[in-house]
């Protein structure tokens, strides 16, 4: 195999992935056990922990948090294994077809999604897949794989199986993976043709170096832009895109013998060496592929060269920290765990499980939130987080072992669907910077750009449904969602203000502020003596669900 | 705030003017009985732009082709051929017996539109064709992102001399919104808004109103996007004036009036806030027979068309002096995405760029339809933008990103009829086009969206140099394509 030297770049350390590396090995647990050190100091801390790297907080894992402490709790996730939805769904989908029904469509992979999330144990390995798939975008609102949910859904389940692996690795699988070589269209991609008026397809040589890698311009390790004569210098140009381009060509499905045949299944593409370009190329940095390679080697030496570009470390963290704690991470924050990505610690790069540590356990996560730190809650967190912090009874599998949870067109009124945004360009920008006194501030805020007067009232709206309207003990109970269990609420009786403060120990890790716990107690105060107490016990949990302190988790 | 307390003093100011420019029934409502026995009054001199995006790249040259024999010939070489699914499954070119029904002309020769531009039947309403030839609606070729003119050579020789960032979807696209090369928040329409909205009467609801999703254009110094949906607007359940409802309102009310250490909280309390004292309004007026209601039929499973339903609905209630918005100038914002057809783009499918321009076309033709219905067909200018077109040359289904482009603009001020800029000759590697078929453009973004400015009052070269600041480098900042 013909390596490319990196030589050209300063900060290239091992490119072979050390899967084994990324779950064995825990500083503080090497050989030995002691009792944690890392212990949250209280409720709050735990709930507000978990709000960042789970679906939600549950009762019962503050509880687990606070004994074991941080550094065992990732330990213990780092190590579960993933809840697979590939298999779930093939399942659904033999068993509709074996009853004469259509078989299993995105409606099911959705269902499947949602449960996962609310009910999975593997809490922090499904919020890295999800912030992935935000990064590394396939999406079912194209047409190509619209109608391909079971492979649709091991491309997810490659996300989940790679988020604590490492970087190099979970590209080389997306690359590869038949999903994202329809969507981004290098699937069938032929080297030119003989008289050139043919060129091949260069939407995935683009995407892979813009959003999956490396990014527009030069980059330090935090963030901020290398300049040159005061401009941004960019990181390649027409011509490196037209070059990988012809790196990207001849992939077909996986027991495909010519650039045209094949079994359409999610196994990993195979590739047509007849149809891929074997010429010389000039990638990104100027770095030659000689002619005359294989297509597996070209397609290495191309993703090896993006792996190894100083770029990729703080470009992926950074994205990587506005999913889980904060919109606009410090400089500083960002260089700490662009520097955990080159190298963990013992000698890897790329090490993911590395990367989600020091973004959780950094001191600007664990910290107490200054003024603009923090970020808006993901609007599917949203409502993750209300059955979890109610624990929701889930409905039961129907005949053909599906569990739906109602919500298969979340699109319309959260703007997110998971493998679902409008453009590979995710629902949200990372720059996104909301005009007014976020902007003024220099502050960065994605999850605003899709939160507008109309989606604001569309998200309550489906809050109210999934939260007010979806409970325990209503009469004539949808069997089609989750139903919010509201008895730790109504057990308090007339107590407003232990209601209230229960909505916020379970919601807002006991962040609520006192203007607001006033204003419900005094909503509650205030409702006719005939109000049952089932529906303040709901009228707190939606309110809670649509106030702005919840909407923004700091 | 700044920005509210302006607001609120234009409000004040528009109020005392509102009874001598016909306004008087908003405050005395008896009177609303007597306007409804009189022709309905709109406000005078009303004028809106409709900006419709393409989101993803059109390959607009395959809207606009020429049908001449020897420029068709071109075209179809560089195009790898008449696409035929078997026998050619890579060539883009449409057959140049398939554009005879689309034939147009202009002083430059002979064209044809793509066939999808025929006029809707059933009901029947024109088609983009039909809007050409009738003089409503004008094309602009080979328009696109630039600094300056850039010759072929200068491209290749100074790459500085390039916009920045060509080919990126998200660059490109960010460049027409902001009718500049260098990076700024605001956009070309908001900023126009600022300039022309002070004769609005109800200055709470935004100049800008978008349908189609939040955008950079329109967003100005003092002017904010209002965004709703084709389905109108929405009471926060739960919500409401009596009962526990009531309690809950007051509590949520109370949530919104709160300040906050988090700017990211303040901004979700003001955006709440704002879309609930904006219901109220809005909703009285898109109710079921009320004031913004169209008869025109649109058509269905046309997302375009549910968005430009609501423009008209809008425009509509906007203009009507007996309802409390009364505005002289308003931009709204559509969109509609699918152009990024690196696949399938010949395909007759729904994805396929057939199918696309079709459920253009007719949404196009029933707003136009919709605002004759309302008597507004002078009043709104309606154009296209979209980040840029795609590759001549097929890279085996599709075409790829490149650069000059096609607009459309509609209206019935507009002197339509007509092709504006300069047809780019269609051979690979040709004089203004690079080795795919990418075309330099001859036009540039700035000279279409100054043109529209001046039609909507921003006429003084110092505030259209403040808006675009390149402007200077063209030989024109009047394309022509508006009635003097």
């Amino acid at each position: 195999m013909n390596r490319i030297a990196c030589c050209l770049l300063a900060c290239c350390a091992l490119l072979l992935p050390l899967h084994a590396a990324a779950l064995t090995h825990d500083p503080l647990f090497d050989n030995s056990f002691e009792s944690p050190t890392d212990l949250p100091a209280s409720d709050a801390e735990a709930a507000r922990f978990l709000t960042q790297a789970s679906y939600g907080p549950t009762p019962a894992e503050i509880t687990r948090l606070r004994a074991i402490g941080y550094a065992e709790w990732l330990r213990q996730e780092f190590n579960k294994p993933a809840t697979l939805a590939r298999p779930h769904l093939e399942a659904v989908n033999a068993a509709l077809l074996s009853a004469g029904q259509s078989g299993a469509s995105q409606n099911q992979r959705l269902d499947r999604w949602f449960h996962t999330a609310a009910t999975g144990s593997d809490q922090l390995r499904q919020r890295l897949a999800f912030a992935l798939s935000q990064i590394l975008v396939i999406s079912d609102q194209n047409g190509s794989i619209s109608g391909e949910p079971i492979q649709m859904s091991e491309y997810w389940d490659i996300l989940a199986r790679n988020a604590f692996g490492n970087y190099r690795e979970l590209i080389d699988e997306t690359t590869w993976n038949p999903s994202m070589g329809k969507y981004l269209s290098h699937f069938r991609n032929q080297k030119a043709s003989a008289d050139g008026l043919r060129q091949p397809d260069e939407n995935y040589a683009r995407e892979v170096m813009q959003l999956f890698s490396i990014g527009l311009i030069e980059r330090n390790l935090d963030f901020t832009p290398i300049l040159s004569g005061g401009l941004p210098i960019p990181t390649y140009d027409q011509n490196v895109v037209s070059n990988y381009a012809k790196v990207f060509t001849g992939f077909n499905y996986n027991n495909a013998t010519t650039i045209t045949n094949g079994t359409n299944t999610y196994l990993r593409m195979t590739c047509i060496e007849s149809a891929h370009d074997a010429t010389a190329k000039l990638l990104v940095g100027g770095s030659p592929l000689p002619a005359g390679q294989t297509c597996p080697d070209d397609v290495a030496d191309g993703l090896d060269l993006l792996f190894a570009h100083p770029n990729i470390a703080p470009f992926i963290s950074r994205q990587l920290i506005q999913r889980f704690t904060t919109s606009s991470p410090s400089p500083a924050y960002i260089q700490r765990v662009a520097q955990k990505f080159n190298n963990n610690g013992f000698g890897e790069r790329g090490d993911l499980s590395a990367v989600i540590r020091q973004i959780l356990l950094d001191p600007d996560a664990r910290n107490a939130p200054t003024a603009n730190s923090g970020k808006p809650r993901e609007p599917l967190l949203k409502l993750t987080a209300l059955w979890r912090a109610w624990g929701a009874q889930m409905p039961v599998a129907d005949a053909y072992g599906n569990i739906a949870m109602g919500m298969t067109s979340p699109t319309g009124t959260y703007g997110q669907r998971p493998l679902g945004a409008d453009t590979v360009f995710n629902f949200f920008e990372p720059d996104y910077q909301q005009p007014g006194a976020i902007a003024n501030a220099g502050l960065f805020s994605p999850e605003f750009q899709t939160l507008n007067e109309s989606t604001i009232v569309s998200t309550a709206n489906s809050l109210y449904t999934y939260g007010y309207n979806s409970y325990v003990g209503m009469s004539n109970p949808p069997n089609n969602r989750p139903l919010l269990d509201i008895s730790p609420l109504t057990a308090l009786g007339s107590d407003y203000a232990a209601m209230v403060d229960e909505a916020n120990r379970r919601m807002l890790y006991g962040s609520m502020s006192a203007g607001m716990r006033t204003a419900l107690i005094n909503a509650l105060t205030f409702m006719d003596g005939n109000v049952s107490v089932a529906e303040r016990a709901r009228s707190i949990i939606y309110l809670v669900a649509i106030s702005p302190e919840y909407a923004v988790q700091r | 705030m700044s920005g509210e307390s302006t607001s609120r003093r234009n409000f004040l100011r528009q109020l005392s003017c509102a009874l001598c420019a016909g306004g008087a029934s908003t405050l005395l409502p008896q009177l609303n009985l007597i306007g409804s026995a009189l022709a309905q009054t709109t406000v005078p001199g009303y004028k809106a732009l409709v900006c419709v995006y393409f989101a993803g790249g059109n390959d607009a040259w395959n809207l606009l082709m020429p049908y001449d024999q020897a420029r068709y010939d071109v075209y179809a070489a560089s195009r790898s051929g008449v696409y035929n699914s078997s026998s050619n499954p890579g060539g883009l070119a449409i057959a140049r017996t398939a554009l005879a029904a689309t034939q147009i002309s202009d002083t430059s020769g002979s064209y044809a539109l793509h066939p999808s531009c025929l006029d809707r039947s059933g009901p029947s309403q024109p088609g983009l064709r039909s809007l050409y030839n009738q003089g409503k609606l004008a094309l602009i070729s080979n328009i696109g992102t630039l600094i300056r003119p850039i010759s072929k050579a200068e491209y290749n020789s100074t790459p500085a001399l390039r916009p920045p960032q060509l080919y990126s979807h998200s660059d490109q696209e960010n460049l027409w919104h902001i009718g500049r090369t260098s990076s700024s928040a605001r956009g070309w329409g908001g900023q126009i808004a600022d300039l022309v909205r002070s004769g609005n009467l109800n200055q709470v609801l935004s100049p800008c109103i978008s349908i189609g999703g939040g955008n950079r254009f329109e967003i100005g110094a003092s002017t904010f996007p209002y965004q709703m949906s084709s389905n109108g607007v929405t009471n926060v359940s739960g919500t409401g004036t009596t009962g526990a409802s009531f309690q809950r309102a007051v509590a949520l009310q109370q949530m919104l009036d709160a300040s906050y250490p988090s700017p990211y909280q303040d901004e979700y309390a003001r955006i709440l806030g704002r879309s609930r004292d904006l219901y109220s309004l809005l909703n009285s007026g898109l109710a079921s027979g009320g004031i913004g209601n169209v008869n025109t039929d649109f058509p269905t499973q046309n997302s375009l068309a549910d968005q430009l339903k609501m423009v008209a609905r809008m425009i509509k209630l906007s203009r009507d002096t007996s309802f409390n918005i009364q505005h002289a100038r308003q931009i709204y914002y559509v969109r509609i995405g699918g152009f990024d057809m690196h696949d399938n783009l010949m395909s007759t499918g729904t994805n396929g760029h057939a199918n696309l321009l079709t459920r253009v076309s007719q949404a196009l033709g029933a707003f136009w339809t919709a605002l004759g219905e309302i008597g507004a067909q002078n009043q709104v200018t309606t154009f296209t933008m979209s980040e840029f077109a795609r590759t001549l040359s097929t890279n085996g289904n599709g075409s790829d990103h490149a650069w000059g482009s096609v607009n459309m603009i509609m209206g019935g001020a507009v002197q339509g009829g007509r092709i504006y800029g300069a047809f780019p000759e269609q051979t690979l590697n040709g004089p203004v086009s690079l080795s795919r078929g990418q075309f330099i453009p001859s036009t540039s973004v700035d000279q279409m969206a100054a043109t529209l400015a001046r039609w909507m009052g921003v006429t003084a070269s110092g505030d259209l140099d403040t808006i675009f600041p390149n402007l200077a480098n063209f030989p024109s900042s009047n394309l022509g394509f508006m009635q003097p």
